[in-house]
């Protein structure tokens, strides 16, 4: 079908179209000025070689060159791009930019620090962290809309998780800028059950700094299992994304069957009562529950580490409800803080106070017989030991901050 | 106590299964064996797969629906459970073991729930009406169904059998397995010589069976709940049917959760099928699912609306200590295979001779392997429903009109079948796709 070049010289002359008809005939209308081909059969046109190029010297000289294929994955740098470089999708372009964030964390630090625009290593170490979450969080997308990922049989999925912490570290180390103590007191393996105080106005940024605390701080590196409001666990997105980092719904057989698989996890028995108490009693725990999970350490035979938190409670300063705003959107309590809903979405960030974490002596409750957990006083007695010690650390560690914000 | 109804949380040290306990003789082993619901996968292949036991004496099938597929020596029977005559079968034929599966959701054009509650839930009563009339039933296992457990946001990950459904029942389906399961105590605790097991199958899912369920996962486009990405479980096709077998062939009063162990999530799974999943902004799921049914473009029924929001879970523990059954596939195992099958699934249905067959088992495997491979090239073609080919509710329902019980459909037909089965089996083959794929 394509014309010969002989064709072409002799039909540049002549001013015909080199064109064939769809019956396969040579088409008889003119050429278009400039070109070989007529407008109907201009698709047609086919580049064709000068005859002054030697055929041969081209394939040497381009297989010199290296190939076109060769020099696609050249440019395709990095880690992740290994088994994707066939197909350039969106998911390939994210994946890319992750990997050049990644490789240009370490540049940028190096530019900031070098062109003496930084000297604090303050503001260095924020842009590392910055570009660190950035890389996170395009590599966590990448992989969700790529579906290359695993998740266990609690839709949790570690990777994911791990791309999403260093967000979470910029909230940890700048935002809320929290100290951790005694964190050698959570067991590196094995099951354990933190048990922490709970504030925060419907948000569970305590659960997520802890989360991020045994992520960055432990000689151990290892994931938290937060029990989660049945509400939250409702929602959608949030929900998903809960699952995805490793929560469950708050219930005993949840966490049978997580401690059984012997992961760490972390309850709050204050529940709903501790989130949604008011500014005047901050720092004063709540009623512990009934005891479900001292019961449940003692079946399954855990170590309780009790957790203070200092500085959740003044993230969200709570002064009233919204009955009416929360009996129709069905949550169990909508706050009013100085700034929210006054000042709408932006009223809803936290505020900046200065937090601290103490992880206190594991409580070993191996010395009782697993029968105790069906012994209803023994049960609430070592409830309010664990509230009592908690109670105590958050007390002393109030006295040693300086002020709510540094 | 022959029922597990312990309230307790579920022990993660020590766990009594709390079947079989106290039997001082050895248990009565089946001899003689009624199947109902023939017509669809469950019954149709356990009655296959029990007249090639030689252990077996008699295996008598029954449904309203016609036979699915070809049988052997089984007595296939073409009645309603929901007639009072069953009893004059179960004393004549003297069967010593009910199999009871036709307890089905609405899943084909022409099936509404309501006609299918009428089926379900009277048939069961009919049938152990009959059952504790007989003096020779030893044994009823119920198909019954995960559905039990409904879904809400406030499940636990895992149920376990002593759980019940945290939100109210809302789909007929569910509930007609809820009364189902009453009407099976009710009859254990009249019939104490009796053992009840009732099975709770998660979605079976496989190259053979085909419900609502596996069509919807398995279309090209998948709508599904924005915002909500369920955890679903699942039991292979093939698995399903060697519970209900194991459970004939064994003394294991109870109820026991059947399912491949560990969840999926749904679209981890569409991805893995290469479909393509549309998210629809919560109120819009239902009802376009219903237009699509309406419109007879799709046939998942309403009833999966919440547990496609929410998923579902169920513990295998008590399966496979109390019951004793380890299925051949996880559910991450038996929904890789699935996944495989269907991108191939445009080549099964066009490959006519024996060597097309055995290259696409072969590419089916590799794609197993590698679950990562492009769909783009594979998963392109739905299978349109072909009612034609799928037993209608509605002739059975005639049958029974005009009949006192029972048209007797086939008879013994001899070893030839079963050597021609066996060597199918061998093969790693199915056959007769077309027939037995409803």
């Amino acid at each position: 079908m394509a014309p010969t070049t002989d064709d072409i010289t002799a039909a540049t002359s002549v001013g015909t179209c080199q064109g064939h008809t769809r019956s396969g005939a040579r088409c008889r209308r003119r050429a278009i000025e400039g070109s070989m081909f007529c407008a109907l059969h201009a698709d047609q046109a086919q580049p064709t070689m000068p005859a002054d190029i030697d055929r041969d010297e081209l394939a040497d000289a381009i297989a010199d060159l290296g190939g076109p294929d060769d020099n696609a994955s050249a440019s395709g740098t990095g880690t992740g791009s290994g088994t994707h470089a066939r197909s350039a999708g969106p998911v390939d372009e994210l994946r890319q930019m992750a990997d050049y964030l990644g490789e240009n964390v370490g540049r940028i630090r190096d530019v900031a620090v070098g062109s003496g625009i930084v000297d604090d290593g303050l503001l260095e170490r924020i842009l590392a962290d910055c570009a660190h979450a950035l890389h996170g969080l395009a590599q966590a997308v990448a992989e969700r809309v790529s579906g290359d990922y695993e998740e266990d049989d609690f839709g949790f999925d570690e990777a994911f998780t791990e791309h999403l912490l260093p967000l979470a570290t910029l909230l940890y180390r700048y935002w809320w800028r929290v100290d951790i103590e005694g964190i050698e007191n959570v067991p590196g393996t094995g099951r354990g059950l933190l048990v922490s105080n709970h504030a925060g106005a419907g948000m569970p940024f305590d659960g997520a700094m802890i989360k991020t605390a045994m992520f960055l701080e432990h000689s151990q590196p290892r994931h938290v299992r937060l029990l989660v409001l049945d509400w939250l666990m409702g929602l959608p997105w949030l929900a998903d994304l809960m699952k995805q980092t490793g929560q469950v719904l708050a219930s005993s057989p949840n966490a049978y069957e997580l401690l059984k698989r012997d992961q760490l996890i972390a309850v709050f028995p204050e529940g709903v009562k501790g989130m949604a108490k008011p500014f005047s009693e901050r720092y004063n725990l709540q009623r512990f529950g009934r005891g479900g999970f001292v019961r449940i350490a003692l079946r399954t035979r855990t170590p309780i580490i009790p957790v203070a938190v200092v500085g959740s409670e003044e993230i969200y300063p709570k002064i009233a409800n919204l009955p009416i705003v929360n009996r129709l959107i069905g949550a169990p309590f909508v706050p009013v803080t100085p700034l929210f809903p006054l000042f709408g979405l932006l009223g809803a960030i936290p505020l900046p106070s200065k937090w601290n974490i103490e992880f206190c002596e594991p409580i070993d409750v191996s010395q009782y017989p697993p029968e105790a957990a069906d012994d209803r006083a023994f049960v609430l007695e070592l409830s309010e030991r664990v509230r009592a010690t908690i109670q105590e650390r958050l007390k002393a560690n109030l006295l040693k901050r300086r002020t709510p914000f540094w | 106590m022959r029922y597990a109804t312990a309230v307790n949380p579920p022990r993660p040290t020590s766990r009594s299964t709390g079947t079989g306990a106290g039997l001082s003789v050895a248990p009565p082993r089946s001899k003689r064996v009624l199947i109902t619901g023939v017509g669809r996968f469950w019954g149709a292949n356990l009655a296959r797969q029990l007249e090639r036991d030689h252990a077996l004496d008699f295996v008598c099938g029954i449904d309203t629906r016609d036979p699915l597929g070809e049988f052997g020596r089984s007595e296939i029977v073409k009645g309603d459970i929901r007639n009072p005559a069953i009893s004059r079968l179960i004393n004549v034929t003297r069967v010593d073991t009910v199999v009871h599966t036709q307890v089905f959701g609405a899943d084909r054009p022409g099936e509404t729930s309501r006609t299918l509650h009428d089926q379900n839930v009277i048939g069961t009563m009919n049938l152990l009406a009959a059952c504790a009339a007989s003096p020779f039933v030893r044994k009823v296992v119920i198909r019954s169904s995960t559905a039990i457990y409904g879904a809400s946001p406030r499940d636990p990950a895992f149920f376990t059998e002593d759980m019940e459904a945290r939100a109210p029942l809302r789909d007929t389906y569910s509930r007609d397995i809820a009364e189902v399961e009453t009407y099976a105590r009710d009859f254990a605790d009249r019939a104490p010589h009796a053992a009840v097991t009732i099975l709770r199958f998660a979605n079976s899912i496989g190259e053979q069976v085909d419900t609502a369920f596996t069509r919807y996962i398995s279309g090209q486009v998948v709508p599904t709940h924005a915002g909500y990405n369920p955890r679903l479980q699942f039991i292979q096709d093939t698995d399903a049917v060697d519970a209900l077998a194991h459970a004939v062939r064994s003394w294991k009063p109870g109820t026991f959760n059947v399912a491949g162990p560990g969840t999926i999530t749904l679209s981890k799974f569409l991805r893995m099928a290469g479909r393509i999943q549309v998210p629809l902004i919560p109120p819009m799921l239902g009802p376009i699912l219903h237009t699509l049914e309406r419109a007879g473009l799709l046939y998942v029924q309403s009833r999966y609306d919440r547990t496609l929001k929410f998923g579902r879970g169920v513990s295998t523990d008590r399966m496979i200590e109390g019951l004793g059954f380890t299925p051949e596939y996880t559910t991450r195992e038996a929904a890789e295979k699935f996944a495989a099958w269907i991108r191939t699934r445009r080549y099964h249905e066009g490959a006519e001779s024996h060597a097309d067959r055995e290259l696409l088992d072969y590419v089916q495997r590799k794609m197993q392997q590698m679950p990562s491979l492009d769909a783009g090239l594979f998963g392109r073609l739905t299978p349109r429903f072909d009612p034609d080919r799928a037993g209608g509710a509605q002739n059975g329902d005639d049958d029974l009109a005009t009949s006192g019980i029972a048209t007797r459909v086939r008879g013994d037909a001899g070893l030839d079948d079963d050597v021609e089965d066996s060597v199918g089996d061998d093969l790693g083959l199915t056959l007769d796709d077309d027939d037995s794929a409803e």
